[in-house]
């Protein structure tokens, strides 16, 4: 099926952002039970049902213009969220190679590409664009070519160099991260950019996790999701703006905290990236209002257990202490088990 | 997470009391000052070492010779790295000693020679530390204080202990998102 | 588990008396891409049994219309390398795994010193291609016994120049470890493979002139050698699976129909380590600490001591 895109809504200032019903029934609902720990959750990317954020590779969806527009803002304030080391370049291309040809191939109607030898190329129709290139020389683009693909391509791009039996971000785009800096954690190891996560380390997650992705293979993609909350729909949540949007938090209470408060949904997606034998890892975000949600009132419900009864170190590391019990308040309404005093 | 507790964390580097026993064909020790006494000690270690033991150190009493060499500031001893590090072959152990400030530095210079961590060994003294402003990306020098305001762009930053090997210095993010830059407010 | 990929063999060359070079095209769409450095294994059907070898990618990574091997004939051979020289002609179709790479150049070098014995040139041969269009410093020092074991030897004389360094065993010429690590610019990485005791030799020189190991990188392609037959019995599902004398405990279990990850195929890599819960087992691996041999077992290579049966945790 055809994906339709909304006219442009923004992520900031009036936040105009909302989504379909048929964007609502698609949402990654990250909860498989009524309570959450941290877990090595990575599974084999095998595409999923047609229709659903699973079923190809990059997903695209009906946000796909108010994003690429909202990433052209961040990058206009500070274009070091794109950030290439020199050893990075074959795996800046290997990523272009694999972006164009996924979509071209699971998007016709939007994308295409031609190949002849080392000369491409690539239309996107939906921002108009026709850009023909040589293959691996970056003169022939107009910015670098991670830079390039990534501002046609929804969610951040880490690209991890593997060595030293660990993975180190040595590239990446990061316009929407959840609480953390690229331009602070670039160059570090898998081990050291999570070092902020609570409880995980001592639960042996990172190791295990590390494992598994240094021995992912060529077309053998895996996939995990992560969660937390985010006031309003505002995409770019990262440490380098924290001073503008912290605030928000203060601002919760019992009568916006279903339309202000949003569950922030991240589908990560690592496959090999051939060439540079780097790991690309996708962070694909998704948000959904409290409201939204909870037009499908088994996800309210559970999403109450989960929230309810959460750590308070995870709480606090998610950063909705501040607003944590208006959440939980709003949604026991949806939990058939919470007595009515 | 942006305000979370300072406690020790996977990236909080740790340093050295004692040198490690490895092996090595050479090595290279280079000091803020040859007076402190973790560096004293230090050498006075090495020095059993059978292998050849260079010193380049700021300042100090000692008298230069062979296998030491004193430069007069901070940046005649750098040049003095960049030189020992062009002629040095794989097997070179480095001992850096000062504050953190000044090993990071000296770490960084390293690094781009081609060097690993794991040649490298690391002995603090002093409390100059580099603290990087995740707003403006302004970096500075900070004591031990864990709450100082950006000298760039004025916010008030809570210093964490997410440290960054690259940039050499602790991340320093806004202490309140309430009052930013801890104007009085009504 | 990875579904193999089905190729046809396009070409068979022989490039020494003991070493043949097979060119693999794909049966149908693209083959995937792959980086320097990177193993194919080779599914090989050896009368009832199927032997599964690992073999370099020996083409240029940014050509990868087709995938090309090369192997040696080994005299204490499984029947893999037999199979491959005697049985597998132009137009037979073959089995292959997708490709990984355990043995990948270190983007922080600012110097590759190879160094390859007979056979192991052939992960080099895909790292020439990449360096050279990175303008990366490199020398290569090839090791081999004169119109026997030199695969490749003039077209890397032609294309190298003073970056390659040959010590041929036939004339007597012999290359010294401990000059040539004693002597390396700061930032140079090692890469070694070739026989075990190549292996070994820069390994222990390494680490005895102050060397890090992850300065020092080493591939084995030994393919694992044979042993006493022995008993498996499989814990959970109560399968009983009889190792013959030239059959890997690891090819066992896949006869069985029992799919285990692996990746390496030779003792290295970690990924097939499984719990055994009794038995006494010979280990041969090159990854699992003495503490983790009590009760883990790496059965692409160790092997249960004759006579006792080893109790699987699968």
């Amino acid at each position: 099926m055809s994906v339709i895109f909304k006219p442009l809504e923004s992520y900031r200032d009036d936040f105009t952002y909302h989504n379909s019903a048929q964007a609502i029934s698609r949402f990654p609902f990250p909860f498989p039970e009524d309570n959450y720990m941290y877990s090595v959750n990575i599974e084999p990317a095998t595409p999923r049902e047609p229709g659903s954020v699973f079923s190809h590779w990059f997903d695209i969806d009906e946000h796909y213009l108010s994003e690429m527009a909202e990433r052209s803002i961040v990058l206009e304030r500070d274009p070091e969220r794109c950030l290439v080391m020199p050893h990075m370049a074959t795996a800046a291309w290997d990523t272009l190679e694999m972006l164009m040809t996924h979509m071209a191939a699971d998007y016709p109607e939007h994308f295409s590409l031609s190949r002849e030898g080392e000369r491409w190329t690539w239309i996107n129709r939906p921002l108009g664009i026709e850009q023909a290139f040589t293959f691996g020389d970056a003169d022939t683009l107009p910015c670098e070519p991670l830079e390039y693909i990534t501002r046609q391509t929804q969610g951040d791009f880490a690209l991890l160099d593997q060595r030293d039996g660990n993975l180190f971000m040595d590239a990446g785009m990061v316009t929407c991260p959840a609480d953390w800096s690229i331009k602070f954690d670039a160059g570090m190891s898998f081990t050291q950019w999570h070092a902020p996560v609570p409880m995980a380390h001592q639960m042996g997650v990172f190791e295990r996790a590390l494992k598994y992705l240094l021995n992912i293979q060529v077309d053998h993609p895996v996939r995990r999701l992560n969660w937390t909350l985010t006031v309003n729909p505002r995409m770019d949540t990262s440490s380098e703006t924290y001073h503008e949007w912290g605030q928000e938090r203060a601002l919760v209470n019992a009568e916006n905290v279903a339309s202000m408060v949003h569950l922030r949904v991240e589908l990560q997606f690592m496959p090999r990236l051939p060439r540079s034998n780097a790991l690309l890892f996708g962070i694909r975000t998704y948000l959904i209002s409290l409201e939204e949600l909870a037009t499908n009132p088994a996800w309210a419900c559970r999403l109450h257990r989960v929230l309810r009864d959460l750590p308070d170190a995870i709480a606090d590391y998610k950063g909705m202490t501040l607003y944590r019990q208006f959440v939980v308040d709003w949604l026991s309404q949806y939990d058939p088990e919470v007595v009515v005093a | 997470m942006t305000t979370h507790a300072v406690q020790p964390l996977f990236s909080t580097p740790v340093y050295q009391n004692q040198p490690h026993s490895k092996a090595a064909t050479r090595r290279l020790v280079v000091a803020q000052a040859l007076d402190q006494s973790p560096v004293e000690a230090l050498i006075s270690e090495l020095q059993a070492h059978a292998q050849p033991l260079q010193v380049l150190a700021i300042g100090g009493t000692g008298t230069a010779s062979d296998a030491l060499q004193v430069a007069a500031s901070q940046a005649e001893l750098v040049q003095m790295l960049h030189a020992a590090l062009r002629s040095a072959p794989v097997g070179t152990r480095l001992y850096l000693c000062g504050d953190e400030a000044f090993i990071w530095q000296c770490r960084e210079i390293a690094r781009h020679a081609g060097m690993l961590n794991e040649e490298i060994e690391l002995f603090c003294a002093g409390s100059r530390r580099q603290l990087y402003c995740v707003h403006c990306s302004a970096l500075q020098d900070i004591a031990d204080q864990t709450e100082v305001a950006c000298a760039n762009c004025g916010v008030n930053l809570l210093v964490r202990a997410h440290f960054s090997q690259r940039l050499g210095a602790y991340m320093g993010v806004c202490l309140d998102p309430n009052n930013v830059r801890g104007e009085v407010r009504p | 588990m990875n579904s193999p990929i089905e190729v046809r063999v396009a070409a068979v060359t022989q490039i020494t008396p003991v070493i043949r070079e097979f060119t693999f095209e794909p049966v149908r769409g693209a083959l995937p891409g792959f980086s320097s450095g990177s193993h194919v294994v080779v599914h090989m059907p050896v009368g009832e049994r199927s032997v599964r070898n690992a073999y370099s990618l020996l083409s240029n990574p940014a050509q990868t219309q087709h995938y090309r091997i090369a192997v040696r004939l080994q005299d204490e051979s499984r029947g893999g390398s037999r199979y491959m020289h005697e049985q597998v002609k132009a137009g037979d179709l073959l089995q292959v795994s997708p490709p990984a790479n355990l043995f990948a150049p270190n983007s922080q070098a600012r110097h590759h010193l190879l160094i390859a014995g007979g056979i192991g040139i052939t992960p080099f041969l895909s790292y020439l291609p990449e360096l050279q269009a990175r303008d990366a410093s490199y020398s290569l020092h090839y090791a081999f016994r004169g119109g026997f074991t030199d695969a490749y030897l003039d077209s890397l004389r032609e294309n190298l120049g003073t970056q390659l360094q040959t010590y041929d065993s036939i004339q007597g010429q012999v290359l010294d470890l401990a000059t040539l690590l004693a002597s390396q610019a700061l930032g140079t990485h090692v890469y070694v493979c070739g026989p075990q005791r190549l292996i070994d030799g820069v390994r222990v020189h390494a680490e005895q002139l102050g060397w890090p190991e992850i300065r020092v990188h080493w591939e084995v392609f030994a393919a694992p050698e044979p042993g006493h037959p022995f008993v498996a019995n499989l814990a959970r599902s109560g399968l009983t699976v009889e190792v013959a004398s030239d059959s890997s405990l690891l090819e066992a279990l896949e006869q069985a129909g029992v799919e285990i990850p692996n990746l390496c195929r030779g003792g290295v890599c970690g990924q097939c380590a499984v719990a055994y819960l009794d038995g006494a087992v010979e280990h041969r691996d090159a990854y699992l600490s003495a503490t983790e041999r009590s009760n883990t077992v790496m059965p692409c290579v160790s092997r249960g001591l004759c006579g006792s049966a080893l109790l699987l945790d699968l």
